[in-house]
């Protein structure tokens, strides 16, 4: 009796050992997708875009279609459309555009239940990518007053402002396709009778309606329950601004009218397809317009002996938020007019509108022979300056006057002053009224269309690319100097400075110039993005821990930096002594980059002595009290939250099978309760008798 | 279990009358309960000298049980179709949001 017990036992214990199986079946029934790109909902005031899938997901039968011979076939083949109660078709991205998406919804109305684009391999992407619209920016006229609306983007088909009620996937990576296409070919031979592929998309968005019900949901919390639910977050990121540490207008110096000059750019672009830990897209706009941007403001820190000697300031200032509705350049100008800029010190005198004497922008630059001078009003402008700025650069060429302006955040600068107060200068490659970005807002504008080979750029690697901006920003340094100043000299950058800026933004974001000028602790919090380029993309409030703004802010203010300071042998301590006398300027002690320092000894560290201010770049919209999110005053998106996204892969049997699944479930459900039955029978009757041992 | 045939005439009229008394605040399910418990004592049993007071309890309860099942009705239907229209209002109303959807 004990040794037949421990024989069972001991059986038992080896099949359990070599017939479980470490994978749960869940696991064996579906592959999954894990690198695929999702499109996610964003509202406005009043409307909501993008798409949403259902809680546990939409699933459907999946059907490939690779061109446009197979897509008309499909849609005549009423037969296989009626096989099935819904579909997942998976598009070759080439054919994404208004006219295929619309003729989809429209023949299969609610048996379309999502759609899954796929790139066949890296060089086959198509040649026009964008889903901004044709005239980008347009909404609610924030375009300024003109006449004639051009379509600078007139690839765009407009399709991230649409609003899908099926989840849109994309998968870019050529391992998942040809899975994908593995498993198509296998098991999708005929047309009903055999297994099939199905798809299941998994993209839940929490907000719905438009920005002002889902903000209200935000606020509204029961108190009986304890947790809030955040349905949405707030676009918007940090908006930065430095300059040289020269002179301050302390309180109460006045400042003279026209005094300051802007120096503006963006930091931001968004795409339809995000991918957690995946390029975002951006090198032509922003990262080419950021890297000139930092460039001249190496160049003008550089000079900053020359420019102490004349009484305009230059401030240059990034904003974030621009791509959607221009949010960051109304809080800038919000800010401008209720007195706000700049933000730290109440001491320092309040820049006005009438202090401000210009602003220049650059804006969707890309690797083109020649670029365009925008202006505007001409009654402002000074003619001497564009004169002066195309001679010293042959490549630029400046537009006629009073033309159209491009899509720029100057347009609302000049918007809200009503175009009265200072002149606009905008630096842009367009050709014949056409933005030269074919990837304009899409994952797709990498470094590759600015002729950079990405996988072989070295830190200081000199490329065409590198060349060319180092000759724009000579020219504009010059320029600069020559104007204001008023001499003529050639200043030049070094090369390896836009090559290690080059590297940085588009390669690798922990490099050898972020950690050389930020000090220990900050350098440390780029560890966690090794080999991550730049990212550029929609930031919400509360700010997410992007690696961009602490990036842009500690190199600009190191390029514009007191060079004096370069040749002070500091310790730390002595550092921080000094921080604690000056309220206008911010000290940091850091390891120093080599390459900007011009004086011949070199120290183990030296102190910075820069001015930097963040301010956050939401649109007004959420910070008037009061305000209706559905007026159009300012622009008011939101973005929504999501949890999961998941992209899944099984095989939907056929008919027989599914039906002989369930005869056998039925039979063994039968047969257990006959044997419980029969065995509860006879132990009934053995219980009742007393044991015999 | 209380069991009323266990208990004397007069107790089954206080239990019975304490019910309806209680249901005037706002507790429709008492009235409800009082209607079907009593249903049997006050028509179905012998005559007892309290089974009249019980049988006119029996039928205010019943009556209050169905007024109060038309307001609730109608309020559900009001809620669920005018919910989105009301703006704010439906909102400040709604107690859990539906994620993800108007």
């Amino acid at each position: 009796m004990r040794s037949s017990v421990i024989f069972v036992y001991l059986l038992l214990s080896i099949l359990c050992v070599y017939c479980s199986q470490p994978k749960r079946i869940v696991d064996q029934m579906y592959i999954s997708f894990d690198h695929a790109r999702y499109c996610v909902r964003r509202l406005n005031g009043t409307h909501e875009i993008g798409c949403q899938s259902s809680a546990s997901g939409n699933s459907g039968r999946m059907y490939m279609i690779d061109n446009d011979e197979e897509f008309n076939s499909y849609l005549m083949n009423t037969k296989l459309i009626d096989s099935s109660g819904s579909f997942i078709i998976v598009l070759n991205v080439n054919l994404f555009n208004t006219y295929y998406v619309d003729k989809l919804i429209t023949s299969l109305s609610s048996k379309l239940n999502g759609l899954l684009l796929y790139l066949k391999s890296t060089p086959s992407r198509p040649e026009y990518f964008s889903h901004d619209d044709q005239c980008p920016n347009h909404r609610y006229s924030y375009y300024l007053n003109q006449t004639e609306i051009i379509n600078w983007n007139s690839k765009g088909t407009g399709l991230f402002f649409r609003s899908f009620p099926f989840p849109i996937m994309l998968i870019d990576e050529e391992d998942d396709y040809k899975q994908l296409i593995k498993f198509y070919r296998q098991f999708n031979y005929s047309q009903s009778s055999s297994p099939t592929c199905g798809l299941e998309l998994k993209s839940f968005q929490n907000a719905a309606h438009s920005s002002k019900t889902c903000i209200r949901r935000n606020d509204i919390s029961h108190s009986l329950i304890d947790l809030e639910e955040t349905f949405c977050d707030p676009v918007g990121g940090l908006n930065i601004y430095s300059k040289l540490p020269q002179s301050f207008i302390i309180i109460p110096k006045k400042r003279q009218p026209k005094s300051v000059i802007l120096i503006l750019t963006t930091t931001d672009s968004f795409q339809m397809f995000l991918k957690i830990k995946g390029t975002t897209g951006g090198a032509q706009q922003p990262a080419t317009s950021l890297i000139t941007f930092l460039a001249l403001a190496h160049l003008i820190g550089q000079e900053q002996n020359e420019f102490k000697q004349q009484d305009k300031e230059i401030i240059f200032v990034t904003l974030d938020g621009d791509a959607l509705d221009y949010s960051a350049s109304f809080k800038f100008m919000f800010d401008m007019i209720n007195g706000s800029f700049p933000i730290g010190n109440q001491n320092e005198e309040p820049i006005k509108v009438e202090h401000i004497h210009s602003i220049i922008e650059f804006q969707s630059l890309s690797l083109t022979d020649k670029l365009s001078l925008y202006t505007y009003p001409s009654s402002l402008i000074n003619q001497t300056f564009i004169d002066t700025l195309v001679h010293n650069n042959p490549m630029i060429i400046p537009m006629a006057v009073d033309s159209s302006l491009p899509p720029a955040s100057s347009q609302i600068f000049l918007r809200q002053t009503s175009s009265l107060s200072f002149p606009a200068y905008i630096l842009t490659s367009t050709n014949q009224n056409q933005l030269s970005n074919h990837y304009y807002h899409s994952f797709f504008d990498d470094p590759s269309t600015l002729s950079i080979n990405i996988s072989s750029l070295e830190y200081n690697s000199t490329t065409e690319f590198s060349q060319w901006i180092k000759n724009i920003v000579e020219s504009f340094g010059q320029t600069l100097i020559e104007s204001f100043v008023g001499i003529k000299k050639n200043v030049t950058i070094k090369q390896e400075i836009i090559n290690n800026l080059v590297y940085c933004i588009l390669k690798n974001i922990n490099c050898p110039l972020i950690h050389n000028v930020t000090n220990q602790s900050t350098g440390n919090s780029f560890d966690s993005s090794n080999e991550t380029s730049l990212p550029f993309s929609i930031n919400t409030y509360p700010v997410a821990a992007t690696p961009t703004f602490p990036f842009v802010q500690n190199i600009l203010s190191y390029f514009l930096r007191d060079r004096i300071y370069d040749t002070y042998n500091l310790n730390e301590t002595t550092c921080k002594q000094y921080s604690n006398n000056d309220s206008f300027c911010s000290y940091t002690y850091v390891g120093g980059y080599a390459p900007s320092i011009m004086s011949e000894q070199s120290f183990d560290g030296y102190c910075v002595r820069s001015y930097i201010r963040s301010v956050s770049s939401m649109s007004p919209a959420f910070t008037i009290d009061n305000y209706d999110l559905s007026q159009t005053t300012y622009p008011a998106w939101t973005e929504s939250r999501w949890t999961t996204i998941s992209l899944r892969l099984f095989v939907i049997p056929t008919r027989k099978h599914e039906i002989i699944t369930l005869v056998i479930g039925i039979l063994l459900l039968s047969v257990s309760f006959i044997v419980c039955f029969i065995l509860r029978y006879y132990t009934n009757i053995s219980l009742l008798q007393p044991s015999s041992s | 279990m209380v069991s009323l045939s266990k208990k004397s005439p007069e107790e089954r009229l206080n239990i019975c009358r304490k019910y309806y008394r209680a249901g005037f605040a706002f507790l429709p399910l008492l009235w409800l309960i009082n209607a079907i418990w009593f249903y049997k004592q006050a028509f179905k049993v012998e005559p007892y000298p309290q089974q009249a007071q019980i049988r006119t309890y029996v039928i205010r309860s019943a009556i209050g049980t169905l007024i109060w099942i038309i307001i609730i009705v109608a309020w559900n239907i009001t809620f669920q179709l005018l919910r989105t229209k009301m703006g704010p209002l439906g909102d400040f109303l709604t107690f859990v949001y539906p994620r993800g959807y108007y």
